[in-house]
C-alpha cells in the first residue's frame, strides 16, 4: 500500500470527485462488487471470506465455546447473557507497512470498533419514519448489536456460550471496516450452536450437557439485526463510500456509520483530522443509512442463495466445496 | 475417548492414507493483491498463505548488506487455525523459531547477491493447521517466491516424515504429529537432490533413521512435481494472456 501520495495524485483524485468521477471510473456513491463465500473454515462454528473487487480480503471466523458468565462488579448484570469476544487481525500479508508490529494500533482501533457496536448494551437510536419492525427491535434490547445474548447463556450465573469472533484481515484494498463488518454478519449468519440440556440436580445445582448432533444445531438467534458498517471519506467538499488505498490517502474525515437492517443507527464514529460541517454530516448519516440497509439485502440474498446452493448440492448427493483461495 | 489406532491391520492411516502416500495438495499462486508475489497452499486441512514483498528498500539502516539482499521472516498463526481457540502472540518463541528455520532455509537458496542493499520480506499466514505446518511454509514460500520473480538456485520442496508404529510414513497429520511419533520434517533441492533443512524433535531409533530420510526425500520430489505443475501452468496463461 502505497503510504505517500504525490501532490499531482492528490489534485488528480481530488478533481476527479468533484466530477463524479473515481479513479477507477466509479461515480461517487458506487460500491465495489462484494465478493461473499461462508463456511470457508472447517473447525469453527462459522466462518465467511469478504472480498472487494480490487483487494480487500478479510477472513472471519466465529467459534463457539463453553465459559464462566462475566458479571459487571457494579452493575451485577451479565449473570443471565452470554458474551461475545471480538478480535481484529491484520496480517502483514495485506500491506507492507503492517509488519512486526506495525498493525497494532489498526487492530486495536478496529477491535474496539467492532467491540462498541456488537457486543455493548447499546440503546438503537430509531429515526421518526421508523416502521413498527424497528420498535421490536428495540424492545429486544439485549444490545449486543442485536443479538440476543440471553439465548447464549445455559446456566444462569455459571456457564454460558462464548463467541469468538475473529476477524483477519489477509489482503488490503481500501475500506477495511466495512468489510470486517459485512464477514462478521455472514459468519454470525453461518454460525451453529450445539443444543444443550440443563438438568435440574436439585439444590439449585444445574448440570449440562453439550448434545453432538451435527445436524441439530442453533442458529444465533437475533443476528438478522446485527449491523454493518458504511464508512463514508470526506474529500474536498463532497463524499464517497468505499475507498480505494489512493483515495483513503486523500481523505479529510472520515466517517463510519453502523446501521442495522431497520434503518436504525447502531454506532457512528468520525475519524481523521479534518472536520466535517453540521448539514453535510446530517447528510452523510442519511446516506450511510440508506446505503446500509441496500447493502444488508443483497449481502443477505447472496447469504442466502449460497445456502440455497448448497442444499440442492447436498441434496443431490454432490460434494460441497468451498473454493475458498481459488475462486477467481 | 480411547486413542484411535495410527495404523491399521490393513496397513491404512487414520485418514485412510497409505503410509507412502501425501495428502491432497492443492495450490494457486497470485492472490494478493497488494504483494510482489503470494501463494496458497493446501496439504489436506492445513492451509498456508504465503506473501512476499521486494526486493525493496531495506527498513532498518543497520541490517543493509552491501553486497546482498537480506532476508526477513515474519509467522502468523491465526486463532481459529487449531480446533481449540488460541491467540498466539507475536513473540511466541515457537512461531519466531519456525520462522528463523523458513529463512535459513532460503537464504543459501535465494541469488541475493543480485539484489544488494535491498530486503525480501517473507509474510506466512497459517489460516488452519492440521500437522505439517513447517513443510506447508517452506513450499508456500518457494512458490511466492518464484511468483514474485525472485531469482533462486532451485526450488525447494519440503515434506514431513516419521516412524507411525511400524512403518515410515510421510506427511503426517495433527494426530499423528501429537501422538507419541517421531517426525522430521526436511526440505529439499529437487535439481541436486541436496537438502537444506532438517529438523526433528522427537526420539527416533538410528536404524529407522535411513528408512525415513528416503521416505522423506520422495515426498519432497513428489511436491516438486506438484508446484512445477501449477507454477507452468500459471506461467502459461500468463503467456498466452499476454500474447494477445
Amino acid at each position: 500500500m502505497p503510504s505517500l501520495i504525490s501532490p499531482a495524485e492528490r489534485d488528480y483524485i481530488l478533481k476527479g470527485i468533484e466530477c463524479n468521477i473515481r479513479a477507477d471510473g466509479r461515480q461517487r456513491p458506487d460500491y465495489r462488487e462484494v465478493i461473499l463465500e461462508t463456511g470457508v473454515i472447517s473447525q469453527t462454528s462459522g466462518s465467511s471470506r469478504v472480498r472487494l473487487a480490487g483487494g480487500t480480503d478479510v477472513l472471519v471466523s466465529v467459534k463457539a465455546d463453553i465459559g464462566p458468565v462475566l458479571v459487571d462488579p457494579e452493575t451485577g448484570e451479565g449473570a443471565d447473557k452470554g458474551q461475545i469476544i471480538c478480535n481484529v487481525e491484520c496480517a502483514p500479508s495485506a500491506s507492507q507497512q503492517f509488519e512486526g508490529r506495525g498493525a497494532d494500533e489498526l487492530n486495536n482501533e478496529l477491535t474496539q470498533m467492532m467491540t462498541r457496536f456488537l457486543s455493548h448494551n447499546t440503546t438503537t437510536l430509531s429515526t421518526p419514519s421508523s416502521t413498527t419492525s424497528s420498535s421490536t427491535a428495540a424492545s429486544n434490547n439485549n444490545g449486543a448489536g442485536g443479538i440476543n445474548l440471553s439465548k447464549l447463556c445455559i446456566i444462569p450465573g455459571e456457564q454460558c456460550w462464548i463467541l469468538y469472533v475473529d476477524a483477519l484481515v489477509l489482503d488490503y484494498g481500501g475500506n477495511l471496516v466495512d468489510a470486517v463488518f459485512m464477514g462478521t454478519r455472514a459468519a454470525i449468519f453461518d454460525t451453529r450452536i450445539p443444543k444443550t440440556e440443563v438438568q435440574d440436580l436439585g439444590d439449585g445445582n444445574f448440570d449440562f450437557e453439550v448434545l453432538d448432533d451435527a445436524e441439530d444445531t442453533e442458529v444465533v438467534e437475533g443476528r438478522e439485526d446485527m449491523p454493518i458498517c458504511v464508512t463514508l471519506n470526506k474529500i474536498g467538499a463532497r463524499h464517497i463510500v468505499d475507498a480505494s488505498p489512493l483515495e483513503e490517502l486523500c481523505t479529510e474525515a472520515k466517517l463510519v456509520v453502523a446501521v442495522n437492517r431497520s434503518g436504525e443507527l447502531c454506532g457512528l464514529q468520525k475519524g481523521q483530522d479534518g472536520g466535517i460541517e453540521p448539514s453535510l454530516l446530517l447528510e452523510m448519516i442519511q446516506f450511510g443509512k440508506t446505503l446500509g440497509q441496500t447493502l444488508i439485502k443483497q449481502l443477505d440474498a447472496k447469504i442466502k442463495a449460497e445456502a440455497e446452493a448448497d442444499m440442492i448440492k447436498r441434496q443431490n448427493g454432490q460434494p460441497v466445496v468451498k473454493l475458498g483461495f481459488f475462486a477467481q | 475417548m480411547s486413542r484411535a489406532e495410527l495404523l491399521s491391520p490393513e496397513g491404512l492411516r487414520i485418514d485412510g492414507r497409505r503410509p507412502a502416500e501425501l495428502r491432497k495438495i492443492t495450490s494457486t499462486t497470485c492472490v494478493l493483491s497488494q504483494a510482489d508475489g503470494s501463494a496458497y497452499l493446501e496439504h489436506g486441512n492445513t492451509k498456508v498463505l504465503a506473501a512476499v514483498y521486494g526486493p525493496r528498500e531495506a527498513r532498518h539502516r543497520a541490517l543493509v548488506l552491501h553486497d546482498r539482499a537480506i532476508l526477513n521472516v515474519e509467522l502468523n498463526v491465526a486463532p481459529f487455525s487449531t480446533g481449540e481457540r488460541r491467540r498466539r502472540s507475536k513473540n511466541d518463541k515457537r512461531l519466531l523459531e519456525m520462522a528463523s528455520f523458513v529463512k535459513q532455509t532460503f537464504e543459501p537458496v535465494v541469488i541475493a547477491t543480485l539484489y544488494p542493499r535491498s530486503q525480501i520480506d517473507i509474510y506466512l499466514q497459517v489460516i488452519q493447521h492440521d500437522g505439517g505446518t513447517l513443510q506447508a511454509c517452506i513450499n508456500a514460500t518457494t512458490m511466492a517466491l518464484i511468483d514474485a520473480g525472485i531469482a533462486m538456485t532451485d526450488y525447494v520442496c519440503a515434506c514431513t516424515a516419521g516412524w507411525v508404529e511400524r512403518e515410515a510414513a510421510i506427511d503426517l497429520n495433527y494426530i499423528e504429529e501429537s501422538s507419541d511419533t517421531s517426525e522430521v520434517t526436511i526440505a529439499m533441492l529437487p535439481k541436486s537432490s541436496k537438502i537444506t533443512l532438517t529438523q526433528m524433535e522427537s526420539r527416533l531409533h538410528v536404524d529407522k533413521l535411513e528408512e525415513v530420510f528416503r521416505l522423506a526425500g520422495e515426498g519432497c520430489k513428489q511436491m516438486y512435481e506438484v508446484m512445477d505443475k501449477t507454477i507452468r501452468d500459471r506461467a502459461e496463461d500468463l503467456a498466452r494472456k499476454m500474447a494477445v
